[in-house]
């Protein structure tokens, strides 16, 4: 049995937790958070124990694992508190706000030997990993152009609203193009130089934020990539993949693959059934790791490298150039 | 009135169904093809049941011509029916260069007559129901992104000397054209990531530009030639507008039946009607009533500016201001 202490009781939170309960050999034993989770905990982890910070949790539970899921400019110090202490953890994405940050807690996972991941989900939807493997075969031979889009209104149910301070955030390009950044690189490798527009702008407490970066692998690769908060709230959040190759094609297209729908009462659903939680699967992944001693499929440098093109790519929004993200050091 | 309108070179695929249109409507009568290649040109007038015609006796009986050339070849073409009197249609672009495009506009507008070119999108339904939808909710644009992605051509679109380039030069200017149509901007600036991956080909396959609108509007789009031979259509035209108050969106590859056959497989039939019939109607109007098309020359050059921009910025590596 892993004993988990899930910091943070926000939504990210509430999604761990509901992958844990179909998780046999986990469960949440404590839970620390700033707001009082009582609610959060009567949901997903009656029993669990109630704190109000990392440190004392760790040192009153001792649990086997740590789950960070706070807002991306916490990660270090909570990260730091936990790997200190040679707890493996999992940790959000991204891994952190700055690469200082990130390099920061790179140097304490490897001077704890600790296991640590940071949840790169995109890599455990069944349709991305399928994709992959087309790929790897040689389905489509070299990839050339890719089209990526990751497209909503914005995420208002963020605790605190945080997602609307850049400075905790990133906004778009840090927070949510780096799930299709991950990847990408994991699809293609390496990245060489990023173009981006992006435009935002605010309406109350929303921040609407809506960006295209061209990515340029080294490979030779093209990667058109679409990120926003900027949609109408009517808009339901979308996600889609196109990848093209000398010899063929994969496409992938959310809106399209709304495999199951139901309607009752105020309730309504469309999305694609896949029998898989990607949560779970990348919980169930670093677990393993945890168990076997395993190097995670995301390492801390996948990691921190995905980091890079976000941030290139926010070096290049705002000098209106491209970026090579071998440019972007800590 | 009956509207005589011939095709000047058979060269470019749309000569077929252009002569198709142009054959058994009501007011217009296709009164020749003439062609440099004589062969191919006879193919084409037997094909539609048309007389082949020596150049200067077509543009003698025709009121109009369209010109379905490799795109080096339009100004000449152009020029001859200009000196002519005879109103064009040009397919696009207009010409491979900003200058000879602009050559191509002096060319029309010294001899007085109407001119055009082939933008069939400003008569898809799904492109006007965009640009209704565009003027009535919004108000302030914040970006523009599209996708013109088609299987690779081939034939003398390949060719440099005949084409003028690859996907950057074919697949640029519909999406434009559109774009420029309904928000009245130019694009300032363009940056482009190009290469030829796909194909073995002398020319770019890759076409991925992100641009600036006048406003500083961000305006990107994927003219890549990267659908596969075997994808169940030629290729798509997608645009999104996204504004402070809303988003307008469309999908040609949307708007289709989905046909199986032993013959042809798995294809799609568009069920909506045929663009290229409102061109062509739209053509024969201007004749008949002495004014432009609906994407005049004037514009077409324009949009050769932006091409041309496209590929100094991926030569260069950045981003480029477009000379108009």
């Amino acid at each position: 049995m892993h004993e988990i202490g899930l910091i943070g009781s926000g939504f990210i939170a509430g999604s761990h937790a509901n992958a844990y309960a179909s998780i046999d050999d986990a469960e949440i034993v404590a839970i620390a958070s700033k707001e009082d989770a009582t609610e959060f905990a009567d949901q997903w982890a009656p029993d669990a124990a109630l704190f109000d910070g990392t440190e004392t949790l760790v040192d009153e539970v001792d649990p086997d694992v740590v789950d960070v899921c706070v807002p991306t400019s916490e990660h270090r110090t909570v990260v730091e508190t936990a790997v200190d202490r040679g707890y493996d953890t999992l940790c959000e994405k991204p891994m952190a706000r700055t690469l200082a940050d990130a390099q920061a807690m790179a140097d304490v996972v490897e001077a704890q030997a600790v296991t640590f991941m940071v949840g790169h989900l995109l890599r455990f939807f069944p349709q991305y990993r399928r994709t992959r493997e087309i790929v790897n075969e040689g389905g489509i031979g070299d990839p050339a152009v890719v089209n990526a889009s990751r497209i909503g209104p914005y995420p208002a149910h963020a605790w605190n609203n945080w997602f609307a301070d850049v400075e905790q955030s990133g906004g778009v390009l840090l927070d949510l193009c780096i799930h299709d950044f991950d990847y990408l690189r994991w699809l293609l490798g390496d990245v060489e130089r990023v173009y981006t527009q992006s435009v935002r702008w605010r309406d109350e407490r929303k921040l609407l934020e809506h960006a295209v970066v061209l990515l340029r692998f080294e490979s030779g690769a093209v990667a058109h990539v679409t990120g926003s908060w900027a949609q109408p709230d009517e808009r339901p959040f979308s996600f889609s993949l196109d990848v093209a190759g000398e010899d063929g094609l994969v496409e992938y297209d959310a809106d399209d693959a709304a495999s199951f729908e139901w309607y009752a009462d105020e309730e309504r659903g469309r999305e694609p059934v896949t029998g898989i939680d990607p949560v779970q699967e990348e919980i169930e992944h670093f677990l393993d790791c945890v168990d076997s001693g395993t190097t995670p499929d995301i390492t801390v440098e996948d990691a921190i490298e995905a980091m890079r093109v976000s941030l290139a790519a926010i070096e290049s929004s705002e000098r209106g150039e491209p970026v090579a993200v071998s440019e972007v050091t800590a | 009135m009956t509207v005589a309108v011939g095709i000047l070179s058979a060269a470019h695929v749309h000569t077929d169904a252009y002569a198709g249109l142009l054959t058994g409507r009501e007011g217009v009568e296709l009164v020749g093809i003439a062609d440099g290649d004589s062969e191919r040109g006879r193919a084409a007038a037997d094909k539609h049941d048309a007389d082949y015609r020596e150049t200067d006796d077509l543009l003698a009986v025709a009121d109009g011509v369209v010109v379905c050339s490799p795109n080096a070849a339009h100004e000449e073409w152009v020029e001859r029916a200009a000196e002519a009197g005879v109103d064009v249609l040009c397919e696009k672009p207009l010409a491979p260069t900003h200058e000879g495009a602009g050559r191509i506009v002096d060319a029309c507008e010294d001899a007085g007559i109407n001119a055009g070119v082939c933008m069939p999108m400003r008569f898809s339904p799904l492109a006007l129901e965009a640009r209704d939808r565009y003027e009535e909710s919004i108000d302030e644009l914040r970006f523009v992104s599209g996708t013109n992605r088609g299987q690779m051509p081939g034939g003398w679109f390949t060719d440099a000397d005949l084409a003028g380039g690859g996907a950057v030069m074919d697949h640029t200017v519909h999406l434009l054209d559109l774009v420029r149509w309904y928000t009245g901007m130019e694009v300032t600036e363009v940056y482009a990531e190009t290469g030829t991956q796909m194909h073995d080909i002398p020319v770019e396959d890759v076409n991925v530009l992100s641009m600036r609108l006048e406003d500083g509007t961000p305006f990107t789009l994927d003219g890549s030639w990267s659908r596969p031979d075997e994808w169940t259509t030629w290729g798509d035209v997608t645009l999104d507008l996204l504004g402070t108050e809303g988003s307008v969106g469309f999908d040609t590859t949307g708007a289709q039946l989905q046909h199986t056959n032993e013959e042809d497989g798995v294809q799609w039939v568009p069920y909506r009607s045929d663009m290229n019939e409102g061109l062509i109607d739209d053509f024969v109007a201007a004749v008949a009533e002495d004014r432009n098309p609906r994407t005049t020359v004037r514009e077409a050059a324009t949009e050769v500016a932006v091409i041309e921009a496209a590929y100094a910025s991926s030569e260069r590596g950045e981003p480029v201001a477009v000379e108009y």
